[in-house]
């Protein structure tokens, strides 16, 4: 039985290890090849699990091949549209300047229930509201609303905005993120400083500490009733991330 | 991109050396199994039955050395049947019974031929 343990625990490992490689993409991203490859490394990987007379390499051995035909199309549809669009297929436009397109729909045998759950499931309720709609080759849907029905946004406005970006984790669980901290120019001292200002004596108090772009430092505590900080800790032209 | 070019170059040629480098050994292992078990028919048949029981250790002792490496690529209900009929062939020659050894010598024959066929890039196999 131990025997079937560690064979379980160096398959689940390894199909990890080969995941990883394969590279970044949520479930729902992943292409029809990179799905099929998907689904046969998890059958690859429990087929010796449990049968102790199968060697591991059987599962070893054709889950490496995956990922090695995974990289060689990966490789072949960036260099090649001709190739991408063999394997991915292309993208699908089911509703363009708000006019239902039937004949996309036949072809990607959509209905039309199926393109009105879409359409509420991306927040849209009136399907008149649709400007164009796009089958994705992963499959997922994109909604875009006509442009009266969307959101403002500050360009509408015509008004001046700053700089977005991603914030800075500077302390996460009580551990502070040294790596963070150089990235954004920014020292240990002055860090503690700030904590101890907003009411925090260490590192080990805070669960998450934060800092945006906009140089708003956003801090919690640890237990029961945690204490929750906002407050300026830089002024926006000291960013430097 | 980089990773993924020398990913491939590192990994094809490995798991393409690795699969042949079982299959060469698989094979002959195999072959010498085989003419192991043809010398100890021929050695029975001839009334040799001293000598068939030596050319029968010598073949276990070949076998115990290769099986542990072979278990690690070979589907271990192939392997045991190899060693089930080797054991059986040795008792039917310490016993002097000659319907058992004959029996089990050519099954023997049969598992070592087995070993490689399942190894072999056939359409069968690839089918």
């Amino acid at each position: 039985m131990l025997t079937v343990l560690l064979r379980a625990t160096v398959l689940f490992f390894f199909a990890v290890l080969v995941m990883r490689v394969m590279g970044k993409r949520q479930i729902g991203q992943l292409q029809p090849y990179e799905l099929v490859i998907a689904i046969m490394i998890a059958d690859l990987a429990a087929t010796p699990m449990g049968d102790i007379g199968v060697p591991l390499l059987y599962g070893i051995m054709p889950m490496l091949m995956l990922m090695l035909l995974h990289s060689v199309l990966s490789l072949l549809s960036l260099k090649s549209q001709a190739v991408r669009a063999l394997l991915n297929g292309k993208p699908s436009v089911l509703v363009r300047r708000g006019i239902i397109q039937r004949k996309e729909l036949c072809r990607s045998c959509y209905d039309l229930n199926d393109l009105l759950e879409e359409i509420r499931a991306s927040g849209v309720m009136n399907p008149a509201e649709v400007g164009t709609m796009i089958l994705e080759t992963s499959g997922k849907v994109s909604v875009f609303p006509k442009a009266a029905y969307r959101a403002v946004t500050p360009e509408d406005l015509k008004l001046q905005t700053g700089y977005e970006g991603i914030p800075l984790t500077l302390v996460l669980d009580g551990r502070l993120e040294r790596q963070n901290l150089a990235a954004g120019g920014l020292e240990e001292k002055w860090l503690l400083q700030k904590l101890k200002a907003l009411g925090f004596a260490a590192f080990e108090e805070v669960l998450l500490a934060s800092l945006d772009t906009d140089g708003m430092l956003f801090v919690q505590g640890k237990g029961e009733k945690p204490k929750l900080v906002i407050a300026r800790a830089l002024a926006p032209k000291e960013v430097v991330w | 991109m980089r990773g993924k070019v020398i990913s491939i170059v590192v990994t094809l040629p490995l798991l393409l050396v690795f699969g042949i480098l079982c299959m060469l050994y698989v094979y002959r292992v195999s072959q010498a199994g085989i003419e192991s078990a043809k010398r100890i028919e021929a050695m029975v048949e001839a009334g040799e039955t001293e000598e068939a029981l030596e050319e029968a250790r010598a073949l276990e002792a070949m076998w115990e050395k290769n099986e542990p490496l072979l278990e690690l690529w070979v589907c271990h209900a192939d392997t045991d049947e190899v060693r089930k009929k080797l054991l059986l062939a040795v008792l039917g020659l310490e016993t002097n019974n000659r319907g058992i050894t004959l029996e089990n010598v050519a099954l023997l024959q049969e598992a070592f031929e087995h070993l490689h066929h399942r190894d072999d890039i056939t359409w069968a196999n690839v089918l």
